[in-house]
């Protein structure tokens, strides 16, 4: 498998809180404050200075955007349970659909630390401006935008996702939605300004306890109140560094391509990811739906032509068993020997191996 | 400078602050106009993508065109192409007309980490010579695996009846992959021919202009042949050791031995597009030869390799 990148995980439904996650973040940098708080409290009570307690207005922000942080890692994805007819591989669901919309980070409308690398394929074999119902009896990926009992019994929303495979601008009747599986790539971001959050409350705890220093106590105080908003700056910069660059010599990095004004064109694509839920749309896009989240595997691959019930299942099949042998044990020690560290061409820079009668 | 800077904290305080509150509002007016958080689908066709996730194969076959980009010498008898008549093998050189012959492409893959199934390849067959036209044959698609893997060297099958005008024919194998990091590997050739030295051997074959402008060809003669690979040792995974094979390959390692004198008729040719032409290698063996001597003919233009044969000249 290749190296994915995973910085979220799914909830099991029984752990899921379903509370408007800023609440969750303000209740989180609550519980973080609440004791140096009582701390500051007394020491003031005692004759302490009290503007030290403008400190606790710092820590509370930056542990509610931790909390926001965890919150978006590890309580916003729910764990879909796989089908009994549709096992997960390795924990990662299989599809191939055509290429409808992309959402790359750089697409935000409103300053966003979210970089993922969105994306929703129309599955293989359902007809371009295929509905809910059309999508979801499409085989054999159909049951990916089936509605499950885990979030039905739930109560949780579920709308499906659409998207347009051509925008004309000006000419909205000319586009066609589909419905789609959404699949993410993760960038790390959020995981970024998650560790930063945490180590931001370091110096401003110091500070707590420097600001009572009687003389200079308070100008260490607000050195290191500063020294949290730096840290903070930098887990929010180093996060904009994770895109890749278009000029990396990466054999790679590739492009995507949606469709043309006729409709054609766009990339048949073969996706392994895990199977979730994201809550965290009914907030943003005001939609659910379940998306592959993260995206283990992606790849390109050659249109279906031959939509036979037959012939799909077949070559699901022969996608599994392609990935299976290129992740084995034995394929990956295989690939360390010299006979296969050719670059060129087995005949001209590569070795043979000995054979041993 | 000085005058500026207590305007600065006399009075210029107040104007910044109200160009940061205007600058503020814009920005709390895009907030309350967006109609959800987050991203939204891009209009763009194209988008570039990097993430470790996304994996890309590199199939490939003996490239003729791409070796010598890489200034590698190169045969035209094809180590990854191999025709087969009731299951035995038979050189190109010496088909017979309207028979069925097996044609078996051997594709390799680079990636170690992206398969491809049904990978499409495309068999065709030209006339003898270089920049002949190209007549399909056929397509299949076959399971490619990583390097390392099952299923790598994959073998693609087709099968082929050669025209019934005697003569002699090359084949052309192209891989058509979905996503390829290399798409400069994916076209190989086989254009072989064999001579009996009578002392000389003379070979015919035809030159085609298949470019849109007038070309003058010039030609390269030498002998390499591919040879067996080294065997495997400790230290043959280095990178080291993989240049030093590398390097047994460059152009210009393997001439024409000595005593042998090859020429080629016309030396440096002048071709409008489309149009062809016949040249005529004629190669004199040293007294006293015996046995086979390969030599590869291969055809420059101002946009780099035209194409080439690798002529055999055999001897009693």
């Amino acid at each position: 498998m290749a190296d994915f990148r995973q910085y979220t995980n799914c909830v099991d439904i029984k752990d899921f809180d379903p509370t408007n996650p800023f609440v969750q973040a303000a209740l989180l940098g609550l519980y973080v404050t609440l004791p140096p708080a009582a701390f500051l409290a007394l020491i003031t009570a005692a004759g302490g200075n009290p503007l030290c307690l403008l400190l606790l207005a710092e820590i509370y922000l930056i542990a509610g955007i931790a909390g926001y942080c965890y919150w978006w890692l590890f309580r916003r994805l729910i764990c879909i349970p796989d089908p009994p007819d549709h096992p997960a591989d390795k924990g990662s669901h299989l599809a191939i659909g055509t290429l409808i919309d992309i959402l790359p980070p750089s697409s935000a409308t409103f300053p966003d630390i979210d970089n993922d690398y969105s994306f929703g394929i129309l599955l293989q074999c359902a007809p371009l401006g295929a509905t809910l119902d059309q999508a979801a009896q499409s085989q054999p990926y159909g049951y990916l935008l089936t509605e499950q009992p885990v979030t039905k019994d739930a109560g949780l929303l579920y709308t499906g996702q659409g998207g347009v495979d051509h925008e004309f601008p000006g000419h909205p009747e000319l586009q066609i939605r589909s419905q789609v599986l959404h699949c993410e790539l993760e960038g790390r971001a959020v995981f970024d300004m998650f560790i930063a959050s945490r180590v931001a409350l370091f110096p401003l705890i110091a500070a707590i306890l420097a600001c009572e220093i009687p003389g200079i106590g308070w100008i260490i105080a607000i050195l290191l109140a500063l020294l949290g908003i730096g840290i903070l700056g930098l887990g929010l910069g180093l996060g904009g560094f994770d895109g890749g660059d278009p000029t990396d010599v990466n054999p790679n990095i590739g492009e995507l391509h949606r469709n043309d004004e006729n409709h054609q064109g766009a990339d048949t694509l073969l996706v392994m990811g895990h199977w979730v839920y994201d809550s965290g749309h009914r907030f943003d896009h005001h939609e659910a739906y379940y998306e592959l989240h993260p995206v283990t595997l992606l790849c390109k691959t050659t249109p279906v032509t031959n939509c036979d019930p037959g012939q799909v299942i077949l070559l699901r099949t022969q996608w599994r068993k392609a990935i299976g042998d290129a992740t084995s044990e034995t394929t990956l020690a295989n690939q360390k020997l010299p006979q296969n560290q050719w670059q060129i061409h087995p005949l001209v820079d590569g070795c043979q191996p000995v054979i041993i009668v | 400078m000085i005058l500026s800077f207590f305007k600065t904290v006399l009075f210029g305080w107040i104007t910044a602050f109200r160009e940061l509150k205007d600058r503020f509002r814009e920005v709390l007016k895009v907030w309350k106009q967006r109609k959800h958080f987050g991203k939204v689908p891009t209009p763009e066709r194209c988008v570039p993508l990097d993430n470790p996730a996304f994996v890309r194969p590199d199939p490939l076959i003996y490239d003729q065109y791409y070796l010598t980009s890489l200034g590698l010498a190169v045969t035209w008898d094809n180590p990854d192409i191999q025709l087969f008549l009731n299951g035995s093998p038979v050189s190109s050189a010496d088909l017979l007309s309207g028979t069925t012959y097996d044609v078996v492409a051997q594709i390799w893959n680079n990636s170690t980490d992206a398969p491809v199934v049904g990978l499409p390849v495309a068999f065709s067959f030209l006339e003898f010579g270089v920049g002949t036209v190209s007549v399909p044959i056929g397509s299949t698609a076959v399971d490619l695996g990583v390097k390392g893997g099952p299923n790598c060297p994959a073998l693609a099958h087709m099968a082929w009846t050669t025209p019934t005008t005697p003569g002699h024919y090359c084949v052309q194998v192209l891989l058509q992959p979905a996503d390829d990091s290399n798409t400069q590997n994916n076209l190989g050739q086989e254009n072989t021919n064999v001579g009996v030295a009578h002392s000389p051997a003379v070979f015919t074959w035809t030159l085609r202009n298949v470019t849109d402008g007038p070309q003058t060809y010039r030609f390269e003669v030498d002998a390499y042949v591919l040879g067996t690979p080294d065997s495997c040792d400790a230290n043959s995974g280095s990178e080291a050791s993989r240049r030093a094979r590398l390097a047994r390959h460059r152009r210009g390692t393997q001439p024409v031995p000595a005593g042998w004198q090859v020429s080629v008729s016309p030396v440096t040719p002048t071709l409008d597009p489309g149009q062809s032409i016949a040249i005529t290698v004629t190669a004199t063996p040293p007294a006293g030869f015996t046995g086979q001597q390969p030599l590869n003919v291969n055809a420059f233009h101002s946009k780099g390799l035209a194409g080439g044969v690798t002529l055999t000249v055999q001897h009693a």
